[in-house]
C-alpha cells in the first residue's frame, strides 16, 4: 500500500518524503478535524442521559 | 502473494494507528472542543446578563433552544474553579459542550425536579467526581435571575438507563406532586458505558436575587 504511493510520488526520495509526510498529514487532519468529531457524536460511548 | 500479504499488514497497521488516534481524540480532543465552547458561552451569557440586570428570580422562565446555554454550575466539592456553562438538551450534541438540562423537567429555582446530565469521561470530564458527592455538599446554580443554592440530600444511587422516575417532579415518585424544588444530577456508571447511571439529588435551600451576587 504504502510502496504503491511512493512509487507514485513524483520527485527523487528527498522530495518524495516530504510529499509522504505531507499526505500523512493531511490524513490525519482530516480524521482529527471532520471525521473523529462525527464519530463521537455517533458512537455510544460514555452515554449519560435518561430515558 | 508477497505483496498481498505485506498490502494486508500495512492496512492493520495503519488501522491500529487510527484506532490510537481516535482514542487520543475521545481522551483530549473532546474536551478541547468542550473548553472552546465553554469559552465561547461563558462570554455569551456574561454579555447577555450584563445587559439585563435586575431580573427577578423568575426571570429564569422564558423559552429555550436546544443546545442553547441558560446558567452555570458550580460544585465547590469538585474544586474552587469547576464551573461549567448548563446547555439545553441531552442529545450527544449537546452533552458534547456541557452538561445539559434535561427537557421537560423543571428549571432552576422552581418547585418539581431541575435534572441535568453530565459526561462521566469525555467533553472535559465534567461528571467524572459524580459518585464521590455526599450529604450537605453544595451545589450552585447561576442563571441571569441569580444563584439557587442547592443542597444534596443523599447518597449517589444507581439507576437503570430507562428508570425515568429519577426525572419526575417528585424524583422517584412519579405522579406525585411535588414540594419542594429539587436538582438531580446524572451521569453514566461504570465511565464510558451506558450500562448504568449515577444519579445524586440535592434540594434548594437558598436563593439569591443577581442584585445581592452583584453581577458575579
Amino acid at each position: 500500500m504504502y510502496l504503491w504511493i511512493w512509487l507514485r510520488l513524483p520527485g527523487g526520495s528527498r522530495v518524495r518524503t516530504v510529499e509522504l509526510t505531507l499526505v500523512l498529514l493531511a490524513v490525519a487532519a482530516l480524521l482529527w478535524l471532520v471525521v473523529f468529531p462525527w464519530a463521537s457524536l455517533h458512537l455510544p460511548v460514555d452515554q449519560a442521559g435518561i430515558g | 502473494m508477497r505483496s498481498f500479504l505485506r498490502g494486508i499488514g500495512e492496512l492493520l497497521v495503519t488501522c491500529g494507528v487510527v484506532v490510537a488516534l481516535f482514542m487520543a481524540y475521545m481522551f483530549w480532543g473532546t474536551g478541547l472542543r468542550e473548553s472552546d465552547a465553554q469559552h465561547r458561552f461563558a462570554g455569551e451569557l456574561g454579555r447577555q446578563w450584563g445587559a439585563a440586570p435586575g431580573l427577578a428570580l423568575a426571570g429564569d422562565a422564558g423559552p429555550l433552544a436546544l443546545g442553547q446555554p441558560f446558567a452555570f454550575i458550580r460544585i465547590p466539592a469538585f474544586g474552587r474553579t469547576w464551573r461549567f456553562a448548563v446547555v439545553q438538551g441531552t442529545g450527544t450534541a449537546q452533552l458534547a459542550l456541557g452538561p445539559g438540562h434535561v427537557p421537560g423537567t423543571q428549571r432552576p429555582g422552581q418547585v418539581g425536579n431541575f435534572a441535568v446530565a453530565g459526561h462521566r469521561v469525555t467533553a472535559g470530564n465534567p461528571f467524572w467526581s459524580l459518585p464521590t458527592l455526599k450529604p450537605g455538599n453544595k451545589v450552585f446554580i447561576d442563571t441571569i435571575a441569580g444563584t439557587y443554592e442547592y443542597q444534596v440530600n443523599a447518597r449517589p444511587v444507581w439507576v437503570w438507563p430507562g428508570d425515568t422516575a429519577v426525572l419526575a417532579p417528585a424524583p422517584g415518585f412519579p405522579g406525585q406532586q411535588p414540594r419542594r424544588a429539587w436538582i438531580t444530577l446524572i451521569t453514566c456508571d461504570p465511565a464510558w458505558s451506558g450500562t448504568s447511571r449515577v444519579i445524586v439529588t440535592g434540594v434548594l435551600i437558598k436563593r439569591i436575587p443577581r442584585a445581592a451576587t452583584n453581577g458575579s
